[in-house]
């Protein structure tokens, strides 16, 4: 059997391979870059262990948001037993924190650090606070309006 | 031992129902303790939550500087946009002659047709907000309530040309440049959601009456269960002649005023 025309075949072959993986080792040269850890927060315990909030706190909020605003619950009992208010303000609370360096990080910057990541967009934050209350400086301006966003869509 | 098919088929109900007990977080919730997280013991409940405003003392309040749309629209982060067109709020102020068209006359009641009373969202046993919305947003609860879960308000503004008392406003654009002051424990709304007086369930659930009731200096309203008969509301409109916005439309108002 002969093989006809194998110096365009396999180049172009060659070629097509290369294009048509490109997406699985671009991915895996761009695992990692661009990644930073979100910062710690600053409580002594998670609502959940980490893992499970890891994988699971979008259920666990969802729930907490239809189960407050429609069934009107409002207390979390974990599983070690522990009772937390079913509120953002729980997880602002050690998520949206001041560090000893008086640096602050808003619960917003500190989601958005997976989340960006990933291209998920978060609309928690248009709403709901992103500081713990204590963390909040009322007196000068209005600290909690946002920054006037060019091209903002009609959300 | 030899099981029968009976024993086996209970066995293995009960088998299935522990598991789902034990394996899912959520079902644990259903069996929440009471806790001090936000002392659950004490969260205001009724069968029926209506207000009574009596207009006398509202009214011969002359120096209140209309301190129950200020303590609401603190609390609640409502916005002041400055213009009537865009404007949001939960309570307000409006001429007597507006609110009851049909009950306050020329000569009866002549005089309160001219003063500005508070109105706010009437919280109607037949509410025709929840009747229209597409999404279930908005709702009415257990307790007479109508909440707006504003996650999912699409920003149709059925509810809005639904309601006959103009209860409700739309967020034409994004309130939070228009806060003056933000209190950090309630959130604010969103640009394209619906938003109204939800009878302050937040505070209920901590115990506390409503921001407006609270903060009245003349004490000119009450809030309770209509279903106690022993309640203060109950004993209001017992002794009081009382009348309700528009109750030709058949919406049922849970907040009453005495004239």
């Amino acid at each position: 059997m002969k093989f006809y025309n194998g110096r365009y075949i396999l180049p172009a072959l060659g070629a097509f391979l290369v294009a048509v993986t490109f997406p699985v080792w671009h991915g895996m040269a761009a695992r990692d870059a661009g990644f930073k850890s979100p910062p710690n927060p600053k409580g002594e315990r998670c609502i959940e262990p980490k893992g499970f909030m890891r994988a699971q706190h979008m259920r666990l909020l969802g729930r907490w948001r239809d189960e407050v605003v429609r069934e009107d619950s409002r207390v979390y009992i974990a599983k070690d037993g522990h009772a937390w208010e079913k509120s953002l303000k729980t997880c602002v609370a050690c998520h949206g924190h001041t560090d000893a360096q008086g640096k602050s990080t808003t619960a917003a910057a500190a989601c958005n650090e997976c989340h960006s990541y990933v291209n998920a967009k978060l609309d928690c934050w248009n709403c709901h606070h992103d500081s713990a209350p204590a963390d909040v400086k009322l007196a000068a301006g209005n600290p909690m309006a946002r920054p006037a966003v060019s091209g903002e869509g009609s959300r | 031992m030899k099981i029968s098919r009976r024993t086996a088929l209970k066995l293995s109900l009960v088998t299935a129902f522990s598991l789902t007990r034990k394996h899912s977080i959520f079902a644990m919730v259903a069996s929440a303790k009471p806790s001090d997280v936000l002392a659950p013991g004490a969260a205001l409940k009724a069968g029926q939550w209506v207000m009574v405003i009596d207009l006398k003392k509202c009214l011969a309040a002359k120096d209140c500087h209309d301190a129950c749309v200020h303590a609401c629209h603190e609390t609640h982060n409502v916005p002041d946009l400055g213009n009537k067109k865009d404007a949001v709020k939960w309570i307000w102020r409006e001429e007597g002659g507006h609110l009851f068209p049909d009950q306050l006359g020329e000569y009866h009641g002549a005089e309160m047709a001219r003063q500005t009373i508070p109105a706010l969202c009437n919280h109607c046993a037949n509410a025709p907000c929840t009747r229209v919305c597409p999404t279930g947003a908005t709702f009415k609860r257990r307790d007479g309530i109508v909440v707006m879960d504003p996650h999912r308000c699409i920003g149709c503004r059925f509810c809005m040309a639904a309601c006959p008392y103009g209860s409700r406003s739309f967020n034409w654009k994004d309130p939070r440049p228009f806060l003056k002051k933000t209190n950090p424990d309630y959130p604010t709304r969103t640009k394209g959601v619906v938003e109204k007086c939800t009878f302050c369930d937040e505070r209920l659930a901590q115990g506390k009456l409503p921001a407006c009731v609270t903060t009245c200096p003349a004490g000119a309203m009450a809030f309770g269960d209509l279903k106690d008969g022993k309640s203060s509301v109950v004993k209001l409109l017992r002794e009081n002649y009382s009348i309700r916005r528009k109750p030709e439309l058949g919406t049922e108002p849970a907040v009453y005023y005495l004239v």
